[in-house]
């Protein structure tokens, strides 16, 4: 469904492109809400679509939560949710490590939400937490390697250093060891002038010392949307992606299969469009399928189509 | 070590930043991921710096986003900092994006050398986390960038053609080579064999494939080679 420039979506053009769509997944920070709160509309949207009887999902790059966290949050706010709605990264990484009968010990850069799943699933990891750097390069370089350790994940861990870097490129280089990277994004989105750096800057830092590439789970990579579509049976032509980001939410549709709808009130705009995203060493040209100012305007237009019905 | 030396002789990343600065005549205040190197060579040039030291994170996200960034700073330097934390990485982020700012890197090593087999990450990491997070690349001082051999070159009036670059790197010391136009020689006591020739090195946007002019197994074969070349006349 691609074409060089995206559509608005409007009462007129809403009831077909329902017709055609059965699950929705719905990016959150930036999309359905920011540091302010949820978007205005954005509740009675989604209320509106479940009400249509459309399967919803909530589909987040951050690892620092867990889907227990994010579902209570999501519901807090008036959404309809539950636990099994949610995707987010730290729990993808438990699926994927699942999935690939994964067995071993694992290195974690990471926060409550890849404690939280790993520890879910059943895996044995060593890494999260406070881990300032002491000592001198004498102490570091006769350092203990937990011999135990063959595969290192990396998430958003803003109590990263030094030490960890070690400890994760050394781990990284061995030979055999699984190297897993949550994401990508290369910030966190603030609502105000400040930046936070994203995992993509761990990512990196860890991948030049290790000089190898992760699997990378998050949007816009394919792994992510494996995971959901093996448990939740989505067929991706009748599913329709709503993000902020072209270079994750967006990209996902082109690597999925699904159609894509970029809202405005984050981080993208319709001047970044075209976007060149490089996927699994591919270059893609990333045009949204569907575009609205907000996600207020999407329920907007379904109360306004049918009303003319 | 016993090495013939002064201080004139030492052509160190931090000393090369800070004579860099000068040559760009500089001015304003700089945010550092260093350590003390560059805190000495900067303070000695007079430059006005923050940054080094312990800097843990503390606090919450909404702590953080509402920073108080120094509105002064308009240069990063990122050099090896072992004290490197999130903290550190929000700073020179949100500095290396404001509008005009100077973005410097001292090296971009992957690795310090260490002869144990523990893996020290080098400057490279850090650099690499700063300049994916402000989205824009450093200016790199280091070998084999030119900075380094330009500074050398004004302070000192060597002639490139004349001067030979010895060294155990292919892609920093050896790339040095075809970049300021010294000639090179690789020793096998470091990092890079015999078996890593021929190298490929981007500098500056440009892939150079790296041959060193000559190598030997340690630097002790060249006096041997000098001492037997003078007892055969």
């Amino acid at each position: 469904m691609s074409s060089t420039c995206p559509q608005l979506i409007t009462a007129s053009n809403v009831s077909s492109l329902l017709a055609s769509t059965d699950n929705l997944v719905f990016d959150l920070d930036g999309t359905l809400w920011d540091c302010n709160g949820a978007f205005p509309g954005a509740v009675d949207t989604l209320l509106v679509l479940h009400g249509l009887g459309k399967r919803i999902y909530y589909c987040t790059n951050n690892s620092s939560k867990s889907r227990a966290y994010y579902s209570n949050k999501v519901r807090a706010m008036g959404f309809p949710c539950t636990e099994e709605n949610i995707v987010c990264t730290a729990f993808v990484v438990a699926e994927y490590l699942q999935q690939q009968r994964f067995h071993g010990k694992i290195y974690v850069v990471g926060e409550a939400g890849l404690q939280d799943e790993l520890t879910a699933a059943g895996f044995e990891f060593i890494g999260p937490g406070p881990d300032p750097i002491t000592g001198t390069q004498a102490d570091w370089v006769q350092s203990q390697l937990d011999p135990e350790v063959n595969c290192v994940v990396v998430g958003l861990d803003t109590h990263f250093s030094y030490a960890k870097l070690i400890k994760a490129t050394n781990y990284a280089r061995r030979e055999g060891t699984l190297f897993i990277a949550t994401n990508q994004d290369t910030e966190l989105p603030t609502g105000t002038g400040i930046f936070l750096p994203g995992t993509g800057t761990l990512v990196g830092a860890v991948s030049i010392g290790a000089r190898r590439t992760p699997i990378v789970v998050g949007k816009p990579n394919p792994a992510m949307f494996e995971v959901i579509q093996r448990k939740y049976g989505l067929r991706p032509e009748r599913t329709l992606m709503v993000g902020d980001r072209l270079d994750t939410d967006i990209a996902f549709g082109p690597v999925t299969g699904m159609k894509s709808l970029l809202v405005l009130t984050g981080i993208s705009s319709l001047r970044d469009v075209p976007c060149k995203v490089t996927v699994g060493g591919k270059e893609l040209i990333v045009v949204p399928d569907f575009y609205l100012h907000s996600i207020k305007d999407l329920g907007d237009a379904i109360v306004a189509s049918q009303a003319e019905h | 070590m016993g090495f013939p030396c002064t201080e004139e002789n030492i052509v160190c990343t931090a000393f090369v930043v800070a004579e860099y600065l000068q040559q760009q005549r500089f001015h304003g205040k700089i945010y550092v991921v260093g350590e003390a190197g560059l805190q000495d060579e900067l303070t000695a040039a007079g430059f006005e710096f923050i940054g080094p030291g312990p800097d843990p994170i503390t606090g919450t996200q909404a702590d953080w986003v509402q920073s108080q960034l120094d509105p002064e700073v308009n240069c990063v330097v990122v050099g090896l900092d072992t004290h490197f934390s999130y903290a550190k990485l929000i700073k020179a982020t949100n500095y290396a994006r404001r509008e005009g700012t100077l973005f410097i890197a001292t090296n971009q090593d992957t690795e310090l050398p260490t002869g144990t087999g523990i893996f020290l990450p080098g400057t490279g990491t850090l650099v690499g986390a700063v300049s994916i997070g402000a989205r824009r690349t450093p200016i790199v001082v280091g070998k084999p960038n030119p900075a380094m051999f330009e500074v050398i070159q004004r302070k000192y009036g060597l002639r490139p053609e004349r001067t030979l670059m010895v060294g155990d790197r292919l892609d920093t010391d050896i790339a040095f080579g075809p970049v300021t136009g010294m000639k090179s020689l690789l020793v096998l006591t470091g990092i890079s064999s015999l078996r890593d020739v021929p190298c490929k090195v981007t500098v500056g946007g440009k892939e150079l494939i790296v041959v060193p002019d000559f190598y030997l197994h340690s630097i002790k074969d060249l006096g041997d080679a000098i001492v037997a070349s003078q007892a055969e006349h």
